[in-house]
């Protein structure tokens, strides 16, 4: 193992706990978790055969989400359209795991649900900058789309989701 | 209102998101003192963020370990000595794999195995890595193939050279593993379904003859065999029957 680089040293020091938020953005991309689980291994994979692309010293997450990102786009998402998944949400995200059911984790679980049920685009810059904490040059660069249309995207999206969950705490109250 | 300017939707979420450029955020909080309107707009773009984050974190903690690949651990010694380099990066791949599955997982729940796998399970762990993309890469010629199999016959110690062709599986390459220090064949294809496949062999140490047995392994259909000091492993896909069919023809083709 001594014959690794810098560059390939970095990368599998920093994968494994890049990989559930890895897997998390996945299912954000894909719409469902079999699909995700196929897409974050081959995105895992992909990021350690071109380790010695990675510049040590920059953001190996954004990297890595970027080769999922790529990944996505090129190679899964046509096969994942025709099997029916992917583009539409198939399966409802239950995170109750029998826990009891508070207030909290009933509008966690409904906004999870409602951002899932945005057009893909949508929901994987949701992702990126509500969820990850990038910034929108940031998620730009992974998304490879211009600032503005990160917010067009998040401005979509808030406006959607704004109005099913006032709704919704409506509905709780 | 007087000299109200418009602000668009993505003026209003860039506000909202910390984003805007101070000129747009003096405007904003300027007309909001008098413009009640724009604040109900804003009011209309509002996400529960609190709610949001608690959402896919917990989603977070559902995540998957990455699958434990125990063989991958001798793998890049081998591919160290004795891979061509293109068959490297797999190798290498399937270390990192294992290195994952070792306890990196801090919060996520692992469970190790009890005992350590055999050479099956092991392999039939590294092929439920594979997607069907994995082998979306050209089929070698016939001249590159038997390169790939004669390097592979030389390391595994037999011949391997009738393992190319398989009726019903496109041949995608060969390449050496190991497992607790010994070689081990795997040879790759791609079945009619795209579906990926494959044909293992390791050297055991008792030269036992075993017929064909059929099994499911890691939700793979798989079929294995021992002859002549090697063990064999055909696995991938569903379809148990088909594998039982291929695993015919590899014995007597092998």
């Amino acid at each position: 193992m001594s014959r690794l680089t810098d560059h390939e040293q970095t990368v599998r020091d920093g994968l494994p706990a890049i990989y559930p938020r890895l897997w998390r953005y996945c299912v954000s991309l894909s719409g469902n978790r079999d699909t995700a689980n196929d897409l974050a291994q081959t995105a895992l994979l992909k990021a350690i055969e071109k380790a010695d692309q990675f510049q040590v010293g920059t953001h190996l997450d954004r990297w890595v989400f970027r080769i999922a990102q790529r990944t996505w786009l090129n190679d899964l998402r046509a096969n994942a359209v025709r099997r029916g998944g992917g583009l539409v949400p198939v399966e409802d995200f239950d995170l109750a795991d029998g826990k009891p059911e508070i207030e909290t984790n009933i509008l966690a679980s409904e906004v999870l649900n409602l951002v899932m049920a945005l057009p893909e685009a949508q929901r994987a810059t949701v992702v990126l900058v509500y969820v990850e904490g990038f910034s929108y040059k940031e998620a730009a660069g992974i998304l490879e789309i211009p600032i503005g249309t990160v917010m067009s995207r998040l401005a979509a999206a808030r406006k959607k989701i704004a109005e099913q969950t006032s709704d919704i705490e409506g509905e709780m109250k | 209102m007087t000299n109200a300017r418009h602000f668009t939707d993505e003026d209003l979420t860039a506000f909202l998101d910390g984003e805007a450029e101070d000129a747009l955020v003096q405007e904003i909080a300027a007309a909001l003192e008098t413009d009640s309107a724009l604040e109900a707009r804003l009011a209309s773009l509002d996400l529960p963020m609190d709610a949001l984050r608690a959402g896919f974190d917990e989603l977070m903690g559902q995540a998957p370990a990455v699958p434990v690949v125990e063989m991958a651990k001798i793998a890049p010694v081998i591919a160290a000595n004795s891979m061509p380099r293109r068959w490297g990066g797999w190798a290498a791949a399937a270390a990192v794999v294992l290195a994952f599955g070792v306890g990196a997982f801090g919060g996520y729940s692992y469970e190790k195995p009890a005992k350590p796998l055999t050479w099956m399970q092991a392999a039939a762990s590294y092929q439920t890595l594979y997607v069907n993309y994995t082998l979306d890469i050209a089929s070698p010629d016939n001249t590159e193939a038997q390169a790939q199999l004669a390097r592979l016959s030389q390391s595994v110690g037999q011949d391997l050279s009738g393992a190319q062709i398989i009726d019903g599986l496109d041949f995608k390459r060969a390449q050496i593993l190991g497992y607790k220090g010994k070689p081990l064949a795997q040879i790759a294809y791609v079945n009619a379904k795209g579906e990926p496949m494959a044909l293992c062999v390791i050297k055991i140490s008792k030269s036992v003859t075993q017929d064909i047995v059929v099994q499911k392994m890691g939700g793979l259909a798989a079929a294995h065999w021992k002859a002549d000091g090697f063990a064999y492993l055909l696995i991938g896909g569903s379809d148990q029957a088909a594998v039982e069919t291929w695993a015919k023809v590899a014995q007597t083709s092998i």
